[in-house]
């Protein structure tokens, strides 16, 4: 494993919509990417199918708020989600590394 | 929603898996909407397309006998014990999510009424009784077909829900969690009674005609096929 990669790391959150949200992920240190990441919680997204190409299209992502919104915004683009919020779902994501800090 | 047919299926009481593969079967194989109405014989916990089974109290499930299945539906973990549960499936349906439950809410809030409760819709997918929680839903589109199940609770053990279900870290402050314990409330009816007023009430919500049906031995072998190809393997299961 590469020694930047950092171990998985997990944040739950309660969006402002009252339903949780939780990040478990890995990221390069060094880069600041996303080597993999996992959303899970008791949202709805429809297609619910979507959820595994937004945590494929993270990947390689850089931890930074801009780049990690216009790509979440790219891939539910054509989605109907409940329970949370493009910027409140960049926040989590964000702050799950903040965690780490 | 108006419909000219709707077809009423009554599967009694299974297992938890089989009970969502029949939701799986019917959101795939129907062409005249049909209302299904169902219960649980052991208890189950169901827990949301989304969720991780870290949700759950894995371990206190196993030790109680109590089913986990994962559902086709988002949503949170719900603990499938003293209720009724309904499935609508219809391939004519507004396309509008909130507008969706709405008008498929319509036949709980009618049915309860019915029964002399003052059931109210709560957006997004709640149906509430002084100002208290009394049915969760939730949906999934598929092949042009709209499916929306959910429980009605007859009563709660409230204590064993939460003993099952594990509180996001964040809630776990006294006030917070007595605050979702008091939300949830059963309506003290029985099954049967809720059943018809169910069926009662969407004849009187959607119109048309309401015929009951069985599954035949072919749809049955689809839907136990569903359950061991499925819902219950830890693939399925464990999946997120």
């Amino acid at each position: 494993m590469d020694s930047n990669i950092d171990e998985i790391i997990s944040v739950s959150s309660t969006t402002k919509l009252g339903k949780i949200v939780k990040i478990s992920m890995s990221y390069n240190k060094e880069s600041q990417l996303i080597h993999s990441i996992k959303i899970t919680g008791d949202f709805f997204i429809h297609p619910e199918e979507v959820i595994e190409k937004l945590e494929h299209g993270l990947c390689g992502i850089k931890l930074e708020k801009q780049y990690l919104k216009n790509e979440i915004q790219l891939i539910l683009e054509n989605s109907e989600f409940f329970g949370f919020e493009i910027d409140s779902l960049t926040d989590i994501i964000l702050k799950t590394c903040d965690e780490k800090k | 929603m108006k419909f000219e047919k709707i077809r009423v299926l009554e599967t009694g009481n299974n297992i938890g898996s089989l009970n969502m593969a029949i939701d799986e079967f019917l959101l795939y194989n129907c062409s005249d909407p049909v209302l299904r109405i169902y219960g649980w014989s052991k208890p189950c916990i169901s827990i949301g397309y989304f969720q991780s089974t870290d949700d759950i109290n894995y371990k206190k499930c196993l030790e109680q006998n109590i089913d986990i299945v994962r559902r086709i539906t988002g949503g949170g973990a719900v603990f499938h014990d003293m209720e009724l549960t309904y499935s609508f499936v219809t391939k004519n349906f507004p396309q509008g999510i909130l507008e969706s439950y709405k008008e498929i809410s319509g036949i709980i809030i009618q049915a309860l009424k019915k029964l002399g409760l003052d059931a109210k819709f709560s957006p997004l997918n709640d149906v509430t009784v002084n100002g208290k929680k009394v049915c969760g839903n939730a949906q999934t589109r598929k092949n042009n077909t709209l499916l929306q199940h959910g429980t009605i609770l007859l009563k709660v053990d409230i204590e064993k829900m939460f003993s099952l279900l594990n509180v996001p870290i964040e809630k776990i402050s006294d006030k917070k969690i007595s605050d979702v314990k008091n939300r949830v409330s059963g309506i003290s009816k029985t099954f049967d009674q809720v059943s018809e007023a169910l069926k009662d009430s969407t004849r009187d919500v959607f119109g048309g005609k309401l015929v009951s049906y069985t599954l035949n031995q072919e749809e049955l072998k689809s839907c136990q096929k569903l359950v061991d190809e499925k819902f219950s393997t830890n693939n399925w299961l464990l999946k997120r």
